[in-house]
């Protein structure tokens, strides 16, 4: 009996983790450049790496004031031979606090999208 | 309107998902069925209606997979992006498998005139590689192509097909057919190796479920039973438990020696339409957990 119950509950525990879709899956950022809520030199470029391979026709960087008026006029774009980092260059950025806006849409086709601040010395 | 989105992408994968299983289920059947020809139109009439139903659902998932890139915005936007999406590694993935539908609509039509294993040999190798188009579809492809979590992927796929697929059809079509033409011996043989092949399908079915949920929540098993989604996956578990119930009475109902009776025939053709009823809540589930994450529910 003992060994029966033993058995039911691996069963159970191990169809419940393999009942468990991948719905988490999503790319996450990893790595930014800046980093968030930091405080340094204005950068030359606005680079984050995500978990996972990214789309590059629908993921992008953008760059505001905190007034939300954009802070360069140029797009992002995929870093080339890394599908997980996509980049903005930046023009020299006066003294004061950006928002990153950021996009992705994973190879999977899942969209994710936030913010994040820095500020410029 | 956008915000039906959403609802429309977890009806569609749920139809698409019944309808791939049932082309796989169709053709194993018949496989399983063995020389008798009985219920052989209503399993090449369900072949058919899978891969029409293929053929329309696609489209619709390359638009709410357009949708969904966009940011589920508007129906403008979604339609727009369409040639975008077409370039996308999700997007080739779902065109290319939909090429493969009308080579297995055609075979649905020609199963007649072609010897029965040749044709149902055709038709699986045609499913699987609908298959591994699927598996190139999913999040097992962020690492790339070719690679162990596609496989695994794969080859998840292929075993759910073979689980799920077998059994609905089975439940629906095959034993129902078998019992009413009093073949109790046939479906009784053509259970033995429906069982034999699932016991099979179900283990890879966990073993890869085990990776693939392992290695989709980056190697940690984030506890949910608190969130309407974890709640929701307690649902799918209850559905596989009873399903898995099922099978196990109806593996210990197929040790019964041959001949079989009426009563056994009718026992065995009802428990295996319970369980194909529960087959198709577990892919109801499945395609609604799939499609939303835990936080927007």
């Amino acid at each position: 009996m003992h060994r029966f119950k033993n058995t039911l509950l691996s069963t159970v525990i191990a169809l419940s983790v393999a009942a468990a879709p991948s719905a988490f899956a999503h790319a996450h950022p990893t790595t930014m450049a800046p980093a968030p809520d930091s405080t340094g030199p204005a950068p030359s470029k606005i680079s984050i790496t995500f978990s996972e391979a990214v789309e590059p026709k629908f993921s992008s960087i953008k760059l505001t004031n905190m007034e939300g008026k954009s802070a360069d006029p140029q797009s992002s774009a995929a870093v080339p031979g890394d599908p997980k980092t996509i980049s903005l260059p930046v023009p020299t950025l006066p003294a004061g606090t950006y928002i990153v806006h950021w996009v992705n849409v994973s190879v999977d086709g899942h969209r994710l999208q936030g913010s994040y601040k820095f500020t410029v010395r | 309107m956008p915000t039906l989105f959403p609802v429309m992408r977890i009806c569609a994968a749920a139809f698409t998902d019944v309808a791939y299983v049932s082309a796989a289920g169709a053709l194993l059947n018949r496989l399983w069925i063995g020389r008798l020809s009985t219920g052989d139109k209503k399993l090449r009439a369900c072949l058919r209606t899978a891969s029409v139903a293929l053929l329309l659902l696609l489209p619709v998932q390359f638009f709410l997979l357009s949708a969904s890139m966009v940011g589920d915005t508007s129906w403008t936007d979604a339609w727009q992006a369409m040639p975008d999406v077409a370039s996308t590694h999700s997007g080739r993935a779902l065109l290319i498998s939909w090429c493969l539908l009308p080579c297995l609509l055609l075979l649905s039509f020609l199963f007649s005139s072609l010897s029965r294993i040749k044709g149902t040999m055709l038709g699986i190798g045609l499913v699987v590689c609908f298959l591994a188009f699927r598996s190139f579809n999913g999040h097992a492809a962020s690492d790339g192509d070719f690679t162990l979590r596609e496989a695994m992927q794969f080859l998840h796929l292929c075993s759910i097909a073979t689980w799920s697929g077998g059994v609905i059809i089975a439940g629906l079509i095959t034993a129902p057919c078998l019992a009413s033409a009093n073949h109790f011996d046939d479906l009784a043989l053509f259970g033995r190796r429906l069982s034999q092949t699932i016991t099979v399908a179900l283990a890879i079915v966990i073993a890869t479920g085990i990776y693939n949920s392992w290695e989709g929540q980056g190697g940690s098993l984030v506890p949910l039973p608190h969130t309407p989604w974890g709640r929701m996956l307690l649902l799918k578990l209850s559905f596989v438990l009873l399903a898995l119930g099922h099978g196990a009475r109806v593996r210990f109902l197929l040790k019964a020696p041959l001949p079989w009776t009426d009563r056994q025939a009718t026992i065995m053709r009802r428990w295996l339409r319970t369980e194909a009823m529960l087959m198709i809540a577990v892919i109801v589930c499945s395609a609604w957990l799939a499609n939303l994450p835990p936080g927007e529910m």
